[in-house]
């Protein structure tokens, strides 16, 4: 159910009186540019001491950058944890070597396993900071603005990406609404499978009933507001790439290509 | 001759919404998948958290079957993944990504093999089990499956088939089906072929 989602609570950016911090500031191009040469570094390499250096980097980086994204990693260690540790040992029990470690009963763990379980646990939990640093320094709109005005991307499809975060809370609330609605109409809570799957059943033709009509009513204002109805549009707010934020994208391309080179 | 403009105004707006919705949607569903993965990794490892896979392409699979027209899936997809960025999964931007363009690719195909025409259960299971193995080969570099062993990697993507084969094509089309009977979908083309 909808009620009560709690998505990694204080990644999504709203409030612009907390982005004051470091490189907030930077273009959202510069920081998606950080992002993928950090990828291609960790998709590169699959050794346990780099992966772990790459890892502890990014860990730096993002606690220097700020009180928010501080929090954010406060937010996400736990996790980061509940992911990542059994990842480890799943993959370290399941991956085939040849220097045994301890053998226990048929399980034998190795070195190499546990070299290589280490290295893809980092790799996942680098991927994971480094989008989670993106969100954490960046608005969404902004996100919106570089998709149509960077990247090109046709402003109907861009303006998608905030209707679909728009319609969060919207639905959301509907979700609680049908809850209320349900129990002031004296619907006993479900008990066993069969009545929890009627009630599923029940709740979700209502959502998306609802949301059906939300969606075309949302469709009708925006037609309504002459949305899609030109092939460009004005805007607002531009958001130009700035000559730090092309410095700053040289910088990690540069290192990118020096650690790919030299490594 | 169209022009990327026109082709692009292909698409109502209510057709935009309703694959922002199904994007969201995901996005949500992605954050309770999670833990629901983790659970199967801890218990069965690789090949458990196989089996629910399929429910991870369904937001494009369902956005296809209900729009049915070119660039569906590819546009829910790339949606899906944006959305996916900025409320957070546990796999990253470049998974989200990845993992968005081998579905649409593979799920574009085959509509296109059938002409964007054909709809029933085989053609949709079909879609279900063709969306799985691409990804699987970017995911098995990416989280490190190749080190598993041949017969790990074979069941888990024997697995993943499964998943996507029922969980994917199947569901999207009793999804699909459930939906187009409430009447809400008229001014979609699954609406218009039921007619």
């Amino acid at each position: 159910m909808l009620v009560g989602i709690d998505i990694y609570p204080g990644f999504l950016h709203t409030d612009t009186q907390k982005m004051n911090d470091g490189v907030v500031l930077m273009h959202p191009l510069a920081k998606l540019i950080a992002v993928l040469c950090t990828t291609i570094l960790v998709l590169t390499y699959s050794t346990a001491m780099i992966q772990g250096v790459i890892f502890l980097v990014v860990v730096a980086i993002g606690l220097s950058l700020g009180k928010h994204v501080r929090r954010v990693f406060g937010k996400m260690a736990r996790y980061l944890l509940v992911f990542a540790i059994p990842f480890f040992f799943i993959q370290w029990i399941w991956l085939p070597g040849s220097t045994p470690w301890f053998t226990w009963g048929p399980l034998q763990v190795t070195y190499e396993a546990l070299n290589y379980a280490a290295a893809i646990t980092f790799r996942l939990m680098t991927l994971f900071l480094t989008s989670a640093m993106f969100m954490a320094m960046t608005e969404p709109r902004d996100v919106v603005l570089m998709l149509t005005q960077q990247l090109r991307v046709p402003y109907r499809f861009a303006y998608a990406v905030s209707l679909a975060l728009r319609f969060l809370p919207i639905l959301s609330e509907e979700a609680e609404t049908i809850r209320t609605t349900h129990q002031i109409r004296g619907m006993k809570p479900p008990r066993g499978v069969r009545e929890h799957v009627q009630a599923w059943k029940r709740f979700s033709i209502a959502l998306f009933t609802n949301s059906v009509r939300r969606m075309q009513m949302t469709a009708s204002a925006m037609d309504t507001k002459g949305f899609g109805a030109y092939p460009d549009r004005t805007y607002w707010r531009e958001n130009p790439v700035s000559i730090f934020s092309c410095v700053a994208m040289g910088v990690y391309l540069a290192a990118t290509a020096f650690c790919l080179y030299r490594f | 001759m169209s022009t990327p403009t026109t082709k692009l105004q292909r698409f109502t707006t209510i057709e935009i919404v309703l694959m922002a919705i199904l994007a969201m949607a995901n996005a949500v569903l992605t954050v309770f998948l999670s833990s629901v993965n983790q659970f199967l990794t801890t218990l069965g490892g690789p090949i458990a958290t196989s089996t629910i896979v399929g429910i991870y392409m369904i937001y494009g699979v369902l956005a296809m079957y209900i729009i049915r027209k070119p660039g569906t899936a590819f546009i829910t997809f790339m949606l899906g993944a944006t959305v996916q960025t900025l409320l957070g999964n546990s796999y990253g931007m470049a998974a989200s990504v990845v993992a968005a363009l081998c579905y649409a690719l593979a799920v574009e195909l085959i509509c296109m093999l059938f002409r964007y025409r054909r709809w029933n259960v085989g053609v949709m299971m079909t879609i279900g089990f063709c969306a799985v193995p691409l990804w699987f080969i970017f995911a098995a570099n990416m989280f490190g499956y190749l080190k598993w062993g041949l017969p790990q990697l074979t069941i888990a993507l024997i697995v993943r088939c499964i998943s996507g084969i029922i969980l994917c094509g199947w569901l999207s089309k009793m999804i699909g089906d459930a939906m187009a009977r409430t009447g809400l979908l008229r001014t979609f083309n699954i609406g218009r072929d039921a007619k």
